[in-house]
């Protein structure tokens, strides 16, 4: 348990490294390219321009008009992360106090982080079965596609279940994270499924820089060169 | 680019079958390609007058400008409309006709 | 005894079985130089005037297919080689091979692959038989625009082994010998601008002259080629209307062609012949550089042009602008009488979804026709005509042209009900005649301004 224990305490930097200057280089790369070309999209917003840029970043309008089923996975999808991100911050600060200052009791965390959890993996489980099924879709997936679906479906699982079979405490957990974090790390707390969770997960971060999640940033170029009236 | 032998000479053709050496035409070279594009009369092996008025216009068009009239120039000047062009000519004023009078192929949107 | 639809499928394989054979020829043969020359450039990402957008396009689309249904082609073919993702993938398959740590690690499973001959022969085919049209752009959740990156493919084949297809090609030859795609000479302009003035005497009866090489008048107009060709009553339309509006206008006799097919494949053809447009403006001090009915010029003078040759000493504007702008100001007098019969228009793409004029076709066709009609989908949401991204100036691609990227509009347009379908693209206006004639359809096709000089007034 301690070889483990000590791989996740170094996964657990590479990754945060990577993460950190893997976003920076690749914003870098894109951004001294030139954009000799105006190459906006019509109809383009007269005003309201960084309001439309953001709606459309964190709507998706367009893949609502082409694929209503994939719009709604994906914001499912979507925002089950987005909760189970939140609930992570945990491990670094009390969120549980926080929330019970506005309203949500302490409690409900556990059904919380399960409830989006599921959502996650059932959503999971309809982007697999779309790369599976649906043609135009599955024609044109490659290995790397649905590789990392069953990751994160992996991830998802292994969290879930060492949350409802092997509970750690949360306090546990953050005195962990923290003590990362200072660069002076303590001794995880020893549970196999546990660990198992935080190491893939850490590859998840690792793959967050060149896989898919690194949209939200090129995202912002993109849409700036679609509204814009020169080249950038 | 292929070889075909027109009016007894032989010429060089594209793949459409238009010929590139225009200074070649005459005509029985005219002839010969309208045996496959244009239609004759029953019983006749040569095109009719109505075909060389067509043929006729289109050529000196081209021998004084160069490039192949709008087709509805060579309607209106030639008198003959266009349904009768069609008939005359099936692929039409010019895929057909140019083609019969020794014209290049026309390029563009056109 | 085959169905009907079997045998639609039949000829339908015939016809791209047919198209890519021709394709392939055109192509040739790459040599390893090629192979490599191609794969070097790949990796100038610096010189490409667009390659942020298409590094971005390249990294991040995710293979979702979403935009696959809303191409044309495959939608009426759904075939995987038609699939839009596919089609690039032929590019971005090779740029992670070579330019991704990702692809050079994990290769094959990434979705990464050498660049052969045979990869090289595949990208002509499949890269010349996209529209090139932008629908797809507009439904992606990540706005990849895989048209930047068919473009791309295209100029690096051309750039290294000087390839396209043929009738293009030969049209940016003769462009940038005569200064026009169809070896007009200046005496053939001048009597094909008398034809066009003989023929507004006989409908309207006003003595119009076609004001020529007047330095200092206010518009500069250039038409496509087709005006001169094929839609005759476009550009006696637009004579009329400047005339009746009393504008200050003039065309020149060396400059009289809008198109640049250099906007399909190839940036140095294209910018001299933007250039040849860009110098005569200037040297007839206009105000206003006026692009006819034509899609794709308007989209590299006004937008293109600019940002990538600085800006431009004078104003550019589409026809439709300057004609919606005059019937706003009640300039001319429009009848709509003279146009009974039920209309309906067709968004060009390069018009429409590159250039925004969305609004000035309608303002125009409303004030001029008694019955006009919306296609569905319309505007900025159109389907390409089939004749596309150079598409519809081969005449070999007829066929394929019919049966597979022209086949939804022609259903488009016979749902309508319209007796007459009007457009504002050269190419478009070409592509709309030929399905008319295929499909059998009882309908005209005509430009916004045949309307206009049917219903214009003094
Ligand atoms: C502008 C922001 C974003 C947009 C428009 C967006 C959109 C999408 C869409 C449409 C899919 C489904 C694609 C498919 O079927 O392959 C997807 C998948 C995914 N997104 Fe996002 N997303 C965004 C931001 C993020 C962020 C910030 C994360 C961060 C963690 C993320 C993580 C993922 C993951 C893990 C997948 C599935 C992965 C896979 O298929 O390999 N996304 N996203
Ligand atoms: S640009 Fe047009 S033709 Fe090309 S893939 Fe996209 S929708 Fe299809
Ligand atoms: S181009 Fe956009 S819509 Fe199409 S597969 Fe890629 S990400 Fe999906």
């Amino acid at each position: 348990m301690t070889a483990l224990s000590y791989l996740v305490i170094i996964f657990g930097y590479l990754a945060l490294l990577l993460f950190i200057f893997g976003i920076i280089y690749r914003a870098w790369r894109w951004n001294r390219l030139p954009q000799g070309f105006s190459w906006g999209l019509f109809p383009k917003p007269t005003r309201w321009v960084v309001t439309s840029m953001l709606w459309k970043i964190l709507a998706w309008p367009t893949l609502f008009k082409a694929d209503r089923l994939l719009w709604a996975g994906a914001l499912f999808f979507h925002l089950g992360l987005l909760v189970l991100f939140a609930g992570h911050l945990g491990s670094f600060i009390d969120i549980a106090s926080l929330g019970e200052r506005i309203g949500i009791p302490s409690e409900s965390s556990y059904v919380i982080g399960i409830t989006a959890g599921t959502i996650v993996a059932i959503t999971i489980l309809f982007y697999i079965s779309r790369r599976l099924f649906i043609r135009r879709s599955s024609e044109i997936s490659v290995f790397a596609d649905h590789f990392w679906l069953w990751v994160l479906l992996v991830v998802v699982l292994v969290g879930i279940y060492s949350r409802v079979f092997h509970e750690v405490s949360s306090d546990a957990v953050r005195d962990f994270a923290l003590s990362v974090v200072a660069f002076n790390p303590a001794l995880p707390p020893q549970n196999f499924w546990f660990l198992m969770h935080v190491l893939l997960s850490e590859f998840f971060i690792i793959y967050a820089v060149i896989g898919k999640p690194i949209h939200l940033v090129g995202q912002l170029f993109t849409q700036y060169i679609l509204v814009s009236e020169e080249g950038s | 680019m292929a070889k075909a032998t027109l009016g007894g000479v032989e010429i060089e053709v594209d793949d459409d079958g238009f010929i590139q050496e225009p200074d070649k035409w005459n005509k029985d070279v005219a002839e010969d390609i309208g045996k496959i594009e244009a239609v004759l009369e029953p019983g006749q092996d040569k095109m009719g007058a109505d075909h060389w008025t067509v043929v006729d216009y289109l050529r000196n068009y081209f021998l004084e400008f160069g490039i192949a009239p709008p087709i509805r120039m060579v309607v209106k000047k030639s008198g003959i409309d266009l349904k009768k062009i069609y008939e005359l000519f099936p692929k039409g004023p010019a895929a057909g006709a140019c083609k019969v009078a020794g014209l290049p192929k026309p390029t563009g949107c056109v | 005894m085959k169905t009907d639809t079997e045998n639609q499928a039949d000829s339908q394989a015939k016809a791209v079985e047919e198209y890519e054979k021709t394709l392939e020829r055109w192509f040739g043969e790459a040599t390893k130089e090629d192979v490599q020359k191609v794969i070097d450039k790949l990796g100038e990402w610096e010189k490409l005037p667009y390659s942020k957008l298409v590094k971005l396009n390249l990294d991040l689309c995710s293979n979702c297919g979403a935009c696959a249904d809303e191409c044309h082609i495959y939608k009426t073919l759904p075939r995987k080689e038609f699939n839009p993702v596919y089609r690039v993938k032929l590019l971005r398959s090779v740029y992670q091979k070579y330019f991704t740590w990702v692809g050079k690690v994990f290769g094959r499973f990434a979705g990464a692959r050498k660049l052969d001959k045979e990869l090289l022969k595949e990208w002509f085919v499949r890269f010349y038989q996209c529209n090139m049209c932008r629908r797809c752009n507009i439904f992606c959740p990540f706005g990849v625009d895989n048209m930047a990156i068919v473009r791309t493919g295209r100029l690096l084949i051309n750039d290294v082994m000087g390839k396209t297809t043929e009738d293009m090609g030969r049209g940016v030859r003769y462009h940038l010998r005569d200064g026009n795609a169809s070896e007009m000479s200046e005496a053939a302009f001048r009597n094909i601008v008398s034809f066009w003035e003989d023929e507004i005497k006989e409908v309207k009866g006003w003595d119009v002259k076609v004001p020529i090489d007047v330095v200092g008048a206010e518009m500069f107009l250039i038409p496509p080629n087709t005006d001169y060709f094929h839609s005759l009553e476009t550009m006696e339309g637009i004579a009329a209307t400047l005339y009746a509006a009393n504008v200050s206008w003039t065309m020149s006799s060396k400059i009289f062609d809008s198109v640049n097919y250099g906007t399909f494949f190839n940036d140095e053809a294209w910018a001299s012949i933007i250039t040849q447009h860009i110098e005569e403006a200037k040297r007839l001090k206009c105000k206003t550089l006026v692009v006819g009915e034509c899609g794709h010029a308007t989209k590299s003078l006004m937008f293109l042009g600019p940002s990538l040759l600085g800006e431009f000493p004078f104003e550019v504007k589409n026809i439709l602008q300057v004609t919606a702008d005059l019937i706003q100001h009640d300039r001319i007098k429009l009848n709509k009488e003279a146009n009974p019969e039920t209309v309906t228009y067709h968004d060009p793409c390069n018009v429409t979804r590159m250039c925004g004029i969305m609004e000035e076709p309608r303002i125009i066709l409303r004030a001029a026709c008694m019955d006009f009609r919306e296609m569905t989908p319309n505007r900025d949401r159109n389907y390409c005509c089939g004749g596309g991204g150079g598409v519809v100036l081969e005449t070999a691609s007829h066929d394929f042209r019919m049966e597979v990227t022209g086949k939804l509009k022609a259903e488009q347009m016979q749902r309508t009900g319209a007796k007459i379908v009007v457009t504002s693209c050269a190419n478009c206006k070409v592509e709309i005649s030929h399905l008319i004639d295929q499909y059998k359809l009882d309908m005209k096709w005509a430009g916004v301004h045949d309307m206009v000089l049917n219903a214009l007034e003094l």
